[in-house]
């Protein structure tokens, strides 16, 4: 895709993790160097105890501004509505008319949240194997035993569609389902909304849960976030970032306080396993080129980890490769090893406190969020300090 | 007909109000017998289907659609016409929903109308006809 000169700002962050139900509890709590509280599960069958990591004193109903919707949220809904809520106040957005600006909502979450406990009671016993093949049955047993909200509740695109409800945001909305990925591709999308000249605001982040029994019995199977493991100490957990993203002209105009600008977005589909090393590649070096950066320029690269040992070396190789040691390679182990493994909440996560970190203090300037997915699709943003009139890195861009 | 059924028991009506506080997000104590289930209790069309749920789960019945619309049938012509309900119609619906806030619809009513007056009381009578029903059934 070609890009514009408009430029794309970070104006608001709202988040919730293990770690804290808002972004400013969440940073405090990483700052004073906390870890969340990680339990262990054992799963019937599996030799392998799992790390889980559950956020407990979460409260949905305060940020929803129509608290009946709760009953048509799932986990990720709620956490996704939270983190919105809190983002458009942090942009001071919240006491401004959304109505008439060109406002998306992109969300990423990795799957439906299928609740096992609900089908697991609709489906009962099925000693013939009838339900699959005799319709009348499955209506009869199946359908008959859940509730006809289920479906609205667990809808893919329910997420985004909530979030929409609660902040009467009008303009395009998507919920992006593409694995641990998801959270990084909204924002990537949402960026490019804006550059393109699509929209003004977008919000933009991911939210999803790793802990229900589904996903757990699905990490044993396959062997991740095993206590076993003698990869990296990781837990899967759930959480929600996001983020608002605005034209630069819009949120200067309204007089808004800016975090960062995000500078480009790299895209890399899935590929085969023994591709993944060139992919991460790719993203990187396809997001430097469009900033106009040289790998050793870069201060910080966050990313979330898979917990796959293949996965992760070739994380650690590609940065190495991509930037030499100058980063601060590794980021992501600080932030994940503390809050857990939020899927594809962890990108958004990953952008928000990098952004953070670019707002708040001066070491840093250029720095590049990835995230990777089990099947290997890569996504990089490069995010900067933002310039303001006059700074040498803008004169040779024009300013829309 | 709603005269003769029987004054529901106190638990029925409990358990009835229990089920709607929880599918519309209300206290319970907000929750009257005369409560419009659509003016008072804000239900939306899809609210129905779960209180619809909720109430076949709790008491063990089978509730057909037309439980919304059984009570306050209105199929006969002298009753209404081409959508609009007439002063016999309005008298028959007046006798059936006593405890409803008549002066809330203006002075013609319509079709549409007509599920503004399912009260908690509407219900609690359906679910005390039908837990006495299958009471007899089993005797």
């Amino acid at each position: 895709m070609t890009a514009t000169n408009t430029r794309v700002v970070i104006t608001g962050i709202g988040m919730v993790t293990p770690l804290g139900d808002n972004f400013p509890d969440t940073v405090a709590a990483l700052e004073r160097r906390e870890s969340a509280k990680e339990s262990v599960v054992s799963i019937e069958g599996s030799s392998q105890p799992l790390r889980v990591i559950q956020i407990e004193s979460f409260q949905p109903r305060q940020h929803f501004r129509v608290p009946k919707a709760l009953k048509l949220a799932n986990r990720r809904t709620e956490l996704a509505v939270a983190a919105a809520t809190m983002a458009i106040e942090n942009a001071g957005l919240s006491e401004t008319s959304l109505e008439g600006l060109r406002h998306e909502v992109l969300i990423g979450c990795s799957s439906s949240d299928l609740r096992i406990e609900e089908l697991a009671q609709a489906v009962g016993y099925d000693p013939d194997g009838k339900a699959a093949t005799n319709i009348p049955f499955f209506s009869q047993r199946i359908l008959d035993g859940l509730n006809p909200l289920w479906l609205l509740t667990h809808l893919p695109n329910m997420v985004s569609a909530h979030v929409a409800i609660q902040l009467e945001a009008t303009g395009p909305n998507s919920t992006l389902m593409t694995s641990g990925v998801a959270g990084q591709q909204a924002i990537g999308e949402g960026f490019r909304s804006i550059q393109s000249g699509e929209t003004d605001v977008v919000l933009a982040g991911g939210a999803d849960s790793g802990v229900s029994l589904f996903d757990i019995a699905c990490f044993a199977r396959d062997g991740l976030f095993s206590t076993q493991s003698d990869v990296i100490h990781l837990a899967a957990a759930e959480g929600s970032a996001v983020l608002v993203l605005e034209n630069y002209v819009h949120a200067k105009e309204r007089g808004a306080r800016f975090f960062c600008e995000i500078r480009s977005h790299a895209d890399c589909g899935p590929t085969a396993q023994g591709a993944i090393d060139s992919t991460i590649l790719r993203s990187i070096h396809a997001v430097l080129e469009e900033s106009d950066w040289r790998g050793h320029e870069v201060d910080c690269i966050s990313s979330a980890l898979s917990g796959n040992r293949d996965l992760d070396a070739a994380l650690a190789s590609a940065y190495e490769k991509a930037l030499g040691l100058q980063s601060e390679v590794l980021q992501h182990i600080e932030f994940d090893s503390r809050l857990g493994h939020t899927f594809a909440a962890s990108g958004p996560i990953s952008c928000a406190l990098l952004a953070d970190r670019l707002s708040r203090h001066r070491r840093f300037d250029k720095v590049v969020s990835h995230a990777l997915s089990y099947s290997g699709h890569s996504i990089s943003i490069a995010m900067q300090r933002t310039r303001k009139k006059g700074d040498a890195s803008l004169d040779s861009r024009t300013v829309t | 007909m709603q005269a003769s059924i029987a004054e529901p028991s106190p638990e029925v009506i409990d358990r009835v109000k229990k089920i709607l506080a929880a599918a519309l997000d209300r206290p319970a104590e907000e929750i009257s017998l005369s409560s419009s289930l659509i003016d008072d209790l804000g239900a939306e069309s899809i609210d129905f289907l779960d209180i619809q749920f909720r109430l076949e789960d709790e008491f063990s019945v089978e509730i057909e659609d037309e439980i919304w619309k059984g009570s306050l049938d209105m199929s006969d012509r002298r009753w209404m016409i081409e959508d609009r309900v007439t002063s016999e119609g309005l008298k028959r619906l007046r006798s059936l929903q006593p405890e409803y806030p008549w002066d809330r619809l203006g002075k013609e009513v319509r079709g549409a109308d007509l599920p503004r007056l399912i009260t908690v009381r509407t219900v609690v009578n359906f679910i005390s006809t039908q837990t006495d029903s299958q009471s007899e059934n089993k005797d």
